[in-house]
């Protein structure tokens, strides 16, 4: 034994990071709110650019996941680690910049996601320049808790510590590889990599993204939290063991699992769907662990509203890593995908799981940090049923839309024609089905608020002991202790030797990463090339840039699987090798609209001028947005030739010093779409962006179609 | 040994005790289930290849008589993209016909496709199909005019057909054309995109049967899509029927005449 030291937990840091997590919750499930009603109201986005559906989506799921799960995370993460490795934090000053510098890439995201400042990529939406932030803050996060187990006074480091140290690693990595990108301008880059290979890499991010961010800290705050909350111990030190390695070992390579079905080489996703389902029993085993804690508990758990949540929480997470294996697998998928069940699904993992989860936690630290009770039991009682039914309502509704629009599209008649050819016919059908949806994520955010409230009053009841003094002996060394590698369960010895323990953490979670991506660049038939399929026309990157920028993506996917019902309604599937220009690969996760991989040259450019313009008036009962900024904007051609540039030296083919005569190009072909749209009755100049973006349009899937395809003699 | 249950460890973090329970039996039997699962699924699919990877079922689904052939280089006009309409020999099936010719233009004929297709070839694939068509090898090395679409003739010949006149068909017929064809012809037909239905003129044939072929094969040139598929051949029926009931209505806001003026009554 060392002698006993006096020192002081860090509370103030805690509490910061309480507030943010409280507030941007409430702002994320508001924005939610707003977007959920907009899919069937889309008047509500009132003709404004930066309210429109597609570009608030990736502000709801970015605001949900970094801005209230991620700061979650560090307030569970500041206040744990002192506690368990019996010291302060490393630094004072890392923890402020921490927190501030969170909180400043939050609302950089909250003004550049609306006005459509965006890379395209789900959930990495962010571009460069906050993307560089996002990293140093990171780092500065990760010095800040890798020297705090350097200082500790405890030995061994809890599980928990070990789910921190893998989250703080692989987020890390996820981030940085997915992030390469190439500046065109401040506001605006380009991917490194391309269509499948852009693909492969955006949802090995994507799904980790799941996995590191909103699963494994998550347990970890689990592992402190339950046991705190419920007074039990934990229920199997060797479960922890085993599901903690198996869970970061297979996480890593199930990403394929988005994209099964597409132009993805088989390999990838069979990889993608084995591993999927190998995650059932380690993630059950995290289960497992947090409800059989509670044995001897459950008495409590009928009257200790923390403990409820706790408990729905963890069945959330049961329920939802049962469920992802099960999409993961092909036949399931192909019913599944680009419908309404996985917006189910990943709200039963972040409303379940990390929601609730967050709420017990809140509940059960604020009364500690202000030396106090709950304000009102009563209140978080209510707030647990209005949480658990709003969740029901929400997810109840999304389930049947899923499986409804999904057999709908699949459904043939008699005479072999597909029996719903129109597909605004398979969306309309799921309108009731949103409006419940809206329903339950307004008594999500009804429960939320009234949270704040009761958080608040219980506050104020109390005082904040921002530095709480602790005692603990110091470290000794293992020799002075008489403990050897031999001594204990082997895998003490590793909790003891966070050196050791990080650098196999970074082993066995790059193995799946590296075996997918590598051969995915290095083995050409991966991406066999399809000889007709040409760069974009200056015009016509313009243009993608411009459908990238709306998030269009956000609810039409752009790559047709090898179904029957899809070559009938959208034409011949998609091929790798159709991709290789496309930075950033836009193939969409959600099919609200249907596919425009083979868009160009279905509708004449009057249809697409006036459906920009008016949805419903070329598409009656339509419940897309009407976009007519886009009409009346001047395209900004000042990039063009950077952009030109920017894609030559990501290897696109355009001649040498093409960049200089791009301009000319990009009016000629604009002054031929003015002159087609004027034959038609509409006259507009063709310096406009609606110009651009009908060009790209009409570009998507004809290349394959050969002979008319521009770029082609 | 007798089996261990809750036995507490010496491990205490902050007041959080572990114990040291065996892991749940059927746990470990389910995570060896997945993992069995799943050697068992990579080597059917990807080393013993018995599985059908997406495009064999694909393929199979289009075709229930499809057969994978052994791919040796020497695979259809798009190498390993072989879709199911070309048969094993390399043969373009009257199934891809039709498909590619409403990519490439109706006009297009099966020898055409197959000098696109040497246009497009790799080396082995160009070499088998020269080897196959030499005829059509030597045509388009002289050119390749073949390749050019013809001039499409202005109207088809088509089977004469009658007119349904009945009260419910015209309703459904009615009932189409609001639903699918309004966007482009305008709620009273008057024309917006697409032309005018209501007046004298039209540009691929005025009677019923020139209106019901329209409607099947589309216009896809002008952006009028095939609705052969989207609505069947009684549909479409009962949609030209529809629009035959149009003529001379005079609607506000008329699209200017296009195509060739006829005389009404018609022959």
């Amino acid at each position: 034994m060392g002698k006993l030291e006096t020192f002081y937990y860090d509370n103030k840091i805690v509490r910061d990071f309480a507030i943010a997590t409280a507030v941007w919750g409430v702002v994320a499930m508001l924005v939610g709110l707003i977007v959920a009603i907009e899919i069937y109201w889309p008047a509500m986005s009132m003709d404004i650019s930066w309210l429109v559906f597609s570009r608030l989506r990736p502000l709801h799921t970015n605001a949900a996941i970094f801005a209230f799960v991620g700061n979650g995370i560090f307030m569970g993460v500041y206040y744990s680690l002192q506690r368990l490795l019996k010291t302060r934090m490393f630094s004072d000053l890392l923890s402020k910049i921490h927190f501030w510098g969170w909180q400043l890439i939050i609302l950089l995201a909250a003004i550049t996601l609306p006005l459509g400042i965006t890379v395209g990529k789900e959930y990495a939406e962010l571009e460069w320049p906050i993307d560089i932030l996002i990293t140093i803050i990171w780092v500065i996060f990760g010095i800040n808790m890798i020297g705090t187990i350097i200082k500790r006074r405890e030995k061994h480091m809890y599980v928990a510590i070990w789910f921190y140290i893998a989250t703080f690693f692989t987020v890390a990595i996820l981030h940085l590889g997915n992030s390469i990108e190439i500046p065109v301008s401040l506001l605006k880059s380009y991917p490194v990599y391309a269509g499948v290979q852009d693909a492969l890499v955006q949802w090995w991010y994507g799904h980790n993204a799941v996995a590191f961010f909103l699963t494994t800290p998550y347990l970890g705050l689990m592992y402190y939290f339950l046991p705190k909350a419920a007074d039990r111990p934990i229920y199997s030190y060797r479960l922890s063991i085993i599901h903690f390695w198996a869970l970061i070992f297979l996480y890593i390579w199930a990403g394929p699992h988005h994209l099964l079905y597409t132009a993805l080489p088989d390999w990838a996703q069979s990889l993608g769907t084995v591993f999927s389902v190998m995650l059932i029993a380690p993630s059950w085993g995290g289960m497992l662990n947090g409800l059989l804690t509670l044995r001897g508990a459950w008495d409590r758990v009928r009257e200790d509203p923390i403990l409820k949540f706790m408990v729905v929480a963890v069945t959330a997470y049961g329920m939802s890593t049962f469920e992802g294996p099960m999409l993961a697998i092909k036949n399931i998928n192909a019913l599944s995908h680009y419908t309404d069940w996985t917006v189910a699904h990943v709200h039963v993992g972040t409303l379940g799981w990390n929601g609730l989860l967050t709420f017990g936690i809140l509940y059960w630290l604020i009364p500690k940090l202000y030396n106090t009770k709950l304000y009102s039991v009563k209140g978080a009682n209510f707030h647990f049923w209005i949480a658990t039914l709003g969740m029901i309502f929400y997810v109840i509704p999304m389930y049947w839309a899923g499986v409804t629009q999904g057999l709908m599209w699949k459904q043939f008649t008699a005479e072999g024609f597909l029996k719903y050819p129109i597909f605004l016919e398979t969306v309309l059908q799921l309108i009731p089905m949103y409006w419940i949806r809206s329903l339950g994520g307004l008594m999500y955010l009804t429960g939320a608020c009234y949270m704040v409230y009761i958080l608040y009053k219980t506050a104020k009841s109390g005082s904040l002991t921002a530095n709480e003094k602790a005692e603990a002996p110091a470290l000794v060394s293992d020799a002075e202790e008489g403990l050897s590698a031999a001594s204990g369960h082997w895998h003490r010895w590793l909790e003891r030797r966070p050196t050791q323990f990080f650098i196999l953490a970074v082993v066995v979670v790059l193995v799946g990463g590296l075996v997918e991506i590598i051969p995915m660049y290095l083995i050409k038939s991966n991406v066999p090339t399809i000889s007709s399929v040409q760069p974009y026309t200056p015009l016509e990157l313009e243009g993608r840039d411009i459908y990238v920028r709306e998030g269009c993506y956000t609810c039409h996917s752009q790559m047709i699987r090898p179904f029957r019902n899809e070559t009938e309604r959208y034409g011949e599937y998609s091929k790798a090798g159709e991709f290789v220009y496309d930075h950033p690969f836009q193939w969409g996760s959600k099919r609200t609209g249907p596919d425009l991989h083979r868009v160009g040259g279905k509708y004449p450019d009057s249809w697409h001028y006036n459906h920009m313009l008016q949805p419903t008036s070329m598409s009656p009962g339509s419940i897309m947005p009407p976009f007519p900024w886009i009409i009346k904007d001047d395209l900004n051609d000042s990039h063009t030739a950077a952009k030109i540039r920017a894609m030559q030296a990501l290897g696109v083919p355009y001649p040498d010093g093409y960049d200089e005569v791009a301009l000319d190009d990009l009016k000629q072909q604009a002054n031929k779409i003015a002159m087609a749209l004027k034959t038609d009755g509409i006259e507009v100049e063709s310096g406009k962006e609606i110009i651009a973006l009908i060009a790209y349009l009409q570009r998507l899937g004809i290349d394959i179609k050969g002979a008319n395809a521009p770029g082609t003699n | 040994m007798a089996k261990k249950k809750d036995v507490l460890l010496d491990h205490d973090y902050d007041g959080i005790r572990e114990l040291d329970n065996e892991l749940p039996p059927w746990w470990v039997y389910l995570f060896w289930i997945t993992i069995i699962f799943s050697v068992v699924y990579m080597f059917h699919y990807h080393v013993f290849r018995t599985g059908d990877l997406q495009i064999a079922e694909y393929n199979k689904e289009i075709d229930p008589n499809w057969k994978p052939v052994e791919a040796d280089g020497t695979g259809g006009f798009l190498g390993i993209y072989r879709s199911p309409y070309t048969s094993p020999k390399g043969d373009v099936t009257p199934f891809i016909e039709e498909q590619f010719a409403s990519y490439v233009g109706p006009e297009l004929t099966s020898d055409g496709l197959i000098m696109e297709a040497m246009r497009r070839a790799d080396e082995p694939t160009l070499n088998k199909l020269k080897a196959d068509f030499p005829d059509l090898f030597k045509q388009l090395s002289a050119g390749g005019a073949a390749i050019v679409p013809k001039k499409a003739a202005a109207k088809e010949t088509v089977e004469p057909m009658e007119a349904l006149t009945d009260v419910a068909s015209i309703n459904k017929g009615k009932d189409i054309f609001t639903k699918n064809c309004v966007s482009c012809h305008g709620a009273q037909g008057q024309g917006g995109i697409g032309p005018n239905l209501t007046d004298d003129y039209w540009i691929h044939g005025a009677d019923m049967a020139h209106i019901a072929h329209t409607i099947t094969v589309g216009v896809p040139a002008k952006g009028m899509i095939t609705w052969r598929g989207v609505l069947s051949p009684e549909q479409i029926k009962q949609a030209a029927s529809y629009i035959l009931t149009l003529h001379g209505t005079n609607p506000p806001n008329p699209k200017a005449p296009q195509g060739e003026k006829h005389t009404y009554p018609l022959q």
